[in-house]
């Protein structure tokens, strides 16, 4: 049953008349945004006024109102709201084909993975709309994306926080033969490309 | 102590050598054998256990407890609540069969260990082995820890998200500090993914849910792997969070216990942070004793996530000694100190808990630094010598709002002392501050902590802890219109609402006490944007502090003729978190012998 979800779920992305992805939003509720001082406060905006959290990162808090007199009622409390174009609101995950490093930042997209024939990328879907009309080919995703086993050595303790802070999903941590610090664990693509950045020793085991 | 320690690790060994239970531990439970061994364990034993499907996940999946009690089918406010939980993670199996393992085994032991008897019988143990029950039964479908991609090494749940992926790491989903990027992540197909918002998942607020609705919550142990740590809160952070003495005791005795048993010394040390923690919520909001122990393997050791079934039982017998000393911290006073005059070492106590008969001071009225004998008796219900006692008295401002230890109590002395069952006396040096207190007034509050390896107090709240207790009184000569000066400090990490209350009913008739309006006070104390619209949108009606913030209250007395004899005015104040779902009170208070002129 779950495998059946799995796939059906992952094949609701339908291509338009032109073979391009269709980026177009699945939900068409309006999105608002405000601000909020912490998550706290976006739980207590759910609570008491019903408002639906769309996405929280503090300070920006995106949601679904119930209707308008909730948005008043958010006023009234001192909130300015915007109505979101949702276009910049949902992301997706798509495989696309291989992009260099001058498009990943021109189109301001999130790598996820580098596969052999293709990239796993994430983006708003203004953003990848932006990528397909240039031309980019952008397929939907038919697998779970899954990070990388890897193994990295640093120095300091502090670093294994830096790593963890890179994307690193850490499963263990042990000090080797020359008091080095190796860690394992779990990391997409753009977080090796973070730790090496760090000028971490990172592997990649599996 | 060493011969101590020799007799309690061969007492333990002997227990845990022989497993009692009636599961079988050969191999991983699957989703389907899980529900079949609470089942199991509710019909061999009818009288203590009931299922209970605390709510579902968000694949429609029941979430399932095992209360064990002597009489499960009732809720009884006067138990404490234990609660053991496993599988956050859904590829960290182990963590489901030591919690089976500690249900199977207490069961077992119910009719032959006299002591864990008396302790299950004061006690409501809840045992949920599968937090995430989606990501479980994924984790099943096919794979090894050898293929990363493969599902056997899914750790979220399996939300849907709406770019698409799929899963919310539920213990980076917690609503304290949430969304911290320095120790989860916003990236979706992340497995530290913390999800749109705190407590977005179905599984996270059902738990949260489920420990809201418990009345007398004592003690929290939510299992994960590996690693072979014991860890504490604060996860969110390097820094210690308020009571950290107290955990620290209890981390390390527990893993003192663990080690005793096969020789696995799990550490109390992790270099990374992690925010939206269980742990760390149940401590800021519930102030209960929280623990999260990643089990076997050690980082060196052998299958990590994977580990082998040959491990199953070694880890659970190594870990049932920590879990049952929990349990019997939660189950009873046994050395303890009184709150107030009536208390009988009920948890909580009823009454006035800051003003505890047995704390006083020689000479009773204080001075700017002057050394003083600080007096303090110990009582003791086991009906045996409590051997190597810790006895750590405290003094601090007294800002209402107080704990034991809290970040501005400063240790005055700590004692280790025998205590045979008719108690112990205690004498310490203190020499008082230079200076008054930050109203200009010669008043401390002095609070003891009690520690015994097999009694720790599981939370720093005066009232809800026996091994807890603070004297906070004051002598005073007050003509009509005199001022007595009380303050609150909010200690807590959140910005939080003060209610202000005093003994009305017990005053004389003519008298009254006359308090600032709130909209005054209130002026002494600027509260930023968010604060104020969270106290607009929870509709406080106390005065609001943010973090750190004090606030000094003039209590203005009035009265139309002199009593006879001196008044005791108390004076509470209850502080109240500005955050969603249950807002549970932190409070304290003072006493005021009032002498009129």
């Amino acid at each position: 049953m779950s495998a059946l979800l799995l796939f059906t779920n992952f094949c609701s992305c339908h291509r338009n008349t032109k073979g391009n992805m269709d980026l177009e939003p699945t939900d068409k509720r309006p999105v608002y945004h405000t601000t909020v001082g912490d998550a706290d406060e976006a739980e207590i905006l759910q609570q008491q006024l019903l408002v639906e959290t769309q996405n929280v990162m503090v300070p920006d808090l995106w949601f679904y109102a119930k209707d308008e007199s909730t948005l008043n009622k958010m006023k009234d409390l001192g909130y300015d709201i915007s109505k979101s174009e949702l276009k910049h609101v949902y992301s997706k995950v798509v495989k696309s084909e291989p992009l260099t490093d001058e498009q990943i930042k021109a189109f301001k997209i999130q790598l996820i993975n580098r596969e052999k024939d293709h990239f796993v990328i994430r983006g708003t879907l203004e953003q990848l709309s932006a990528l397909q009309n240039k031309g980019i080919k952008l397929m939907p995703l038919d697998y779970e994306p899954r990070p990388r086993e890897v193994k990295v050595i640093v120095s300091r303790t502090e670093d294994v926080q830096k790593a963890s802070e890179a994307g690193l999903d850490i499963y263990s941590t042990q000090i080797g033969k020359e008091r080095e610090i190796i860690i394992y664990g779990g990391a997409f693509d753009y977080a090796i490309d973070a730790m090496k950045n760090l000028k971490f020793n990172v592997s990649i085991i599996k | 102590m060493k011969t101590i320690n020799s007799v309690i690790t061969a007492c333990l060994l002997f227990s845990v050598s022989s497993f009692a239970g009636i599961l079988s531990f050969t191999n991983f439970h699957t989703p389907p054998q899980v529900d079949a061994a609470l089942t199991t364990l509710h019909n061999t034993y009818p009288g203590q256990t009931s299922i209970i499907t605390i709510g579902t996940s968000y694949g429609g999946n029941p979430m399932k407890a095992l209360k064990i009690s002597s009489n499960p089918a009732v809720n009884d406010p006067t138990k404490g609540d234990v609660v053991y939980v496993a599988l956050h993670h859904a590829r960290e199996w182990i963590s489901v069969e030591v919690a089976l393992y500690l249900a199977d085994e207490l069961l077992a032991r119910y009719s032959t260990d006299a002591t864990l008897h008396a302790d299950m019988d004061r006690l409501q143990i809840w045992i949920i082995p599968v937090v995430n029950p989606d990501g479980y039964a994924y984790t099943a479908t096919w794979g090894s820890c050898a293929d990363v991609t493969s599902p056997r090494m899914w750790r979220k749940n399996r939300r849907l998200n709406s770019d698409g992926t799929f899963g919310v790491d539920l213990n980076r989903n917690w609503g304290y500090q949430w969304g911290l990027l320095s120790g989860s992540s916003n990236t979706t197909t992340d497995d530290t993914y913390h999800g749109t918002g705190a407590f977005s998942e179905p599984e996270t607020t059902v738990l949260r849910d489920f420990l809201n609705g418990l009345t007398n919550f004592k003690s929290f142990v939510t299992y994960h792997s590996f690693s072979e740590l014991y860890l504490r809160p604060w996860s969110y952070t390097t820094s210690d969070p308020p009571g950290e003495p107290t955990l620290k005791s209890i981390a390390q005795r527990n893993i003192n216990l663990i080690a005793a048993v096969h020789g696995h010394t799990y550490s109390e040390n992790i270099w990374y942070t992690s925010s939206g923690e269980a742990t760390d919520w149940v401590w800021q909001e519930k102030r209960v004793a929280a623990f999260t122990p990643e089990l076997r393997p050690a980082p060196t050791g052998a299958g990590g996530f994977c580990v082998a079934a040959s491990e199953i039982i070694p880890c659970a017998e190594e870990n049932f000694p920590a879990a049952t000393a929990l349990i019997h911290d939660a189950a009873r006073p046994g050395v303890w100190i009184r709150d107030n005059a009536g208390d009988t070492g009920a948890e909580p106590s009823t009454g006035y808990p800051w003003e505890s008969p047995d704390i006083w001071t020689v000479p009773a009225v204080l001075n700017q630094n002057a050394t003083v004998d600080l007096h303090i008796h110990v009582s003791n219900s086991t009906g045996t010598n409590m051997q190597n006692v810790t006895v750590d008295a405290y003094y601090t401002d007294p800002r209402i709002t107080l704990e034991f230890p809290s970040p501005t109590a400063v240790l005055i002395g700590s004692a280790v002392v025998n205590v045979p069952p008719a108690g112990k006396d205690i004498v310490m040096s203190w020499t008082t501050p230079v200076g008054t207190n930050i109203w200009g007034e010669l008043h401390w509050c002095v609070g003891v902590v009690i520690k015994h390896k097999e009694d720790m107090p599981l939370t720093t709240i005066v009232n809800r802890s026996s091994n807890i207790a603070c004297h906070n009184f004051n002598t005073t000569t007050v003509v009509e219109g005199s001022i007595i000066n009380v303050a609150a400090t909010n200690f807590l990490n959140v910005a939080a609402e003060l209610v202000i209350d005093f003994n009305r009913n017990e005053l004389p008739p003519d008298w009254k006490l006359e308090l600032p309006s709130i909209k005054e006070l209130q002026l002494r104390n600027k509260i930023l944007p968010p604060t104020t619209r969270k106290s607009r949108l929870l509709k406080t009606q106390g005065i609001i502090l943010e973090p750190g913030q004090t606030v000094k209250i003039p209590v203005k007395v009035h009265f139309a003729k002199v009593p006879a004899k001196e008044v005791l005015v108390r004076i509470k104040g209850d502080l109240l978190p500005l955050v969603a779902g249950k807002r549970t009170p932190v409070g304290n208070g003072y006493t005021f012998n009032v002498t009129a002129k």
